[in-house]
């Protein structure tokens, strides 16, 4: 890849180490962005970014990670990725669009809309719905339930990842659990519902 | 601890159909801009790793592992024990396809013209992102964040036009500012702040979970205390429906059957629409 003339004088006298430990790094960073895209694509688009904004916060976590790609630990990049989405998150949010604020909290709007059981076999229905009910659980719940729900994550895991105690993470995953379970609750009751009046 | 069972694998087929919807894949052109993007980076910047690399990565894995040894002894109980009225629902059936959102032709242009995502997003108030001198840290991992390595070893001192600016803490209220770490969950504090109405809603969730579990447990007199405290934080409730409900149960359970069919009636003449008329008939009954 061609390297822009200003970049040279840094390479001045460690050219071939340091050709060598770039071809190492991009290997391992492209392998790592093959490997982790989705992972951090989906937890972004969960975080509330819509599509464009969430690919342009994909691409700068994977950015970060190129950056950094020497000091993260051999094991830990996952860790080191949603961290770092986490954080990316957090920015576009403030300076994006926010997709929850197109959004209806109404959780009684959400169960009023609620798909059957058959038309939750549509992915992308079902997947509308999800988003629907994720937006309305405040986002340090919805990030952690999203990784153990989804992304099957671990709490330890998810607790170093949100940098917040074990028992903060599981604090917040129970309450999350309680809040999607009392929508999707409210969401099986008026399926019933309109079942029997069918 | 154990981890409590996932939700996708409970016996509940809307949950498990909207879990499941969860894992879409990412377009594949918006992948392929991210690794050439990010491999460009590290042909720019891999200069410093020779020098510094080493002993940063071991520094990491110190701080790492400090990190790890941070063990929580808080029991999940409870967890899935709120409003568990879950009835058995038909099984789905296979995995169905993913959901790939795709960008536009137009997007897709004006993304892959540039290596990385700059000013789009940019945080306004930030300095100049080609700055010579500017660390670039405020992305870093708790891995490598934490230790007060100094920063200006790790990057090369010419950074490649690149996202680094999007990524910066944009000011003094930034829970990421890397003179000061926040304290833990203080991101999770910061945005969680600003919303104000699904907070309340995951409260009242919780609350109720708590009065579900006292009823189930035999302690209908906890759960009409709890039920008490939540119609007096809660005076316009997103969950109201919901509080009846186990108020009703409470009080058939406590065995003030009079007040119960009282409340129940109600709650009946007032919800003539009301999903929950079956389970609220079925209480009077079952507690005449």
């Amino acid at each position: 890849m061609a390297r822009p003339p200003s970049y040279s004088p840094v390479l001045t006298g460690e050219a071939v180490a340091v050709e060598a430990t770039a071809a190492d790094g991009s290997a391992r960073v492209r392998a790592l962005v093959e490997e982790h895209y989705d992972l951090v694509w989906r937890t972004l688009r969960h975080l509330g970014l819509n599509d464009a904004t969430a690919e342009d916060g994909a691409q700068q976590v994977m950015c970060v990670l190129a950056r950094r790609i020497h000091v993260v630990v051999p094991g830990a990049e996952r860790q080191f990725l949603l961290s770092t989405a986490v954080r990316v998150a957090s920015t576009l949010r403030r300076t994006a669009r926010r997709r929850a604020e197109s959004s209806d909290h109404s959780i009684d709007k959400i169960v009023a809309a609620t798909p059957s059981s058959e038309e939750l076999l549509d992915e992308r229905r079902a997947h509308e719905t999800l988003a629907r009910v994720l937006d309305t659980l405040p986002v340090d719940l919805r990030l952690v339930f999203v990784l153990y729900e989804i992304e099957e994550l671990t709490t330890r895991e998810i607790a170093q990842i949100v940098e917040v105690p074990h028992g903060t993470a599981v604090s917040r995953l129970r309450r999350a659990r309680e809040a999607f379970e009392a929508i999707v609750w409210r969401m099986r009751a008026a399926g019933g519902k309109r079942g029997m009046e069918r | 601890m154990n981890d409590p069972r996932r939700l996708r694998d409970e016996d509940n087929d809307i949950t498990r159909a909207l879990l499941r919807a969860g894992r879409p894949w990412a377009p594949r052109p918006a992948r392929q801009r991210a690794i050439a993007a990010a491999t460009s980076i590290v042909a720019t910047t891999g200069v410093t790793a020779t020098a510094a690399g080493g002993a940063l990565a071991k520094a990491g894995a110190v701080a790492a592992l400090k990190w790890m040894g941070i063990a929580g002894v808080v029991a999940a109980t409870g967890v899935g024990a709120a409003v568990a009225f879950r009835s058995d629902g038909r099984m789905l059936g296979s995995r169905a396809a993913v959901v790939a959102p795709s960008a536009t032709t137009t997007e897709s242009q004006s993304r892959s013209a540039r290596p990385a995502p700059v000013g789009a997003f940019e945080p306004t108030g930030t300095t100049n992102p080609l700055s010579p001198s500017e660390p670039v840290l405020a992305a870093a991992s708790p891995i490598d964040a934490r230790p007060a390595t100094p920063p200006a070893n790790i990057e090369s001192p010419s950074q490649p036009r690149s996202s680094s600016a999007s990524v910066r803490a944009p000011g003094p209220r930034s829970p990421f500012a890397p003179a000061a770490p926040p304290p833990p969950a203080s991101l999770a504090k910061a945005v969680a702040a600003q919303v104000t109405g699904p907070e309340a809603i995951a409260e009242e969730a919780s609350v109720l979970g708590q009065v579900n579990a006292a009823i189930t447990a035999g302690a209908p007199a906890r759960a009409l205390s709890l039920l008490d405290g939540y119609t007096v934080r809660f005076p316009n409730p997103s969950l109201g429906a919901e509080a009846q409900v186990l108020r009703i149960e409470a009080l058939a359970r406590s065995g003030d059957a009079i007040t119960a069919r009282r409340v129940g009636d109600a709650f009946l003449a007032a919800n003539p629409q009301s999903p929950y008329r079956a389970r609220v008939r079925g209480v009077l009954q079952t507690n005449p």
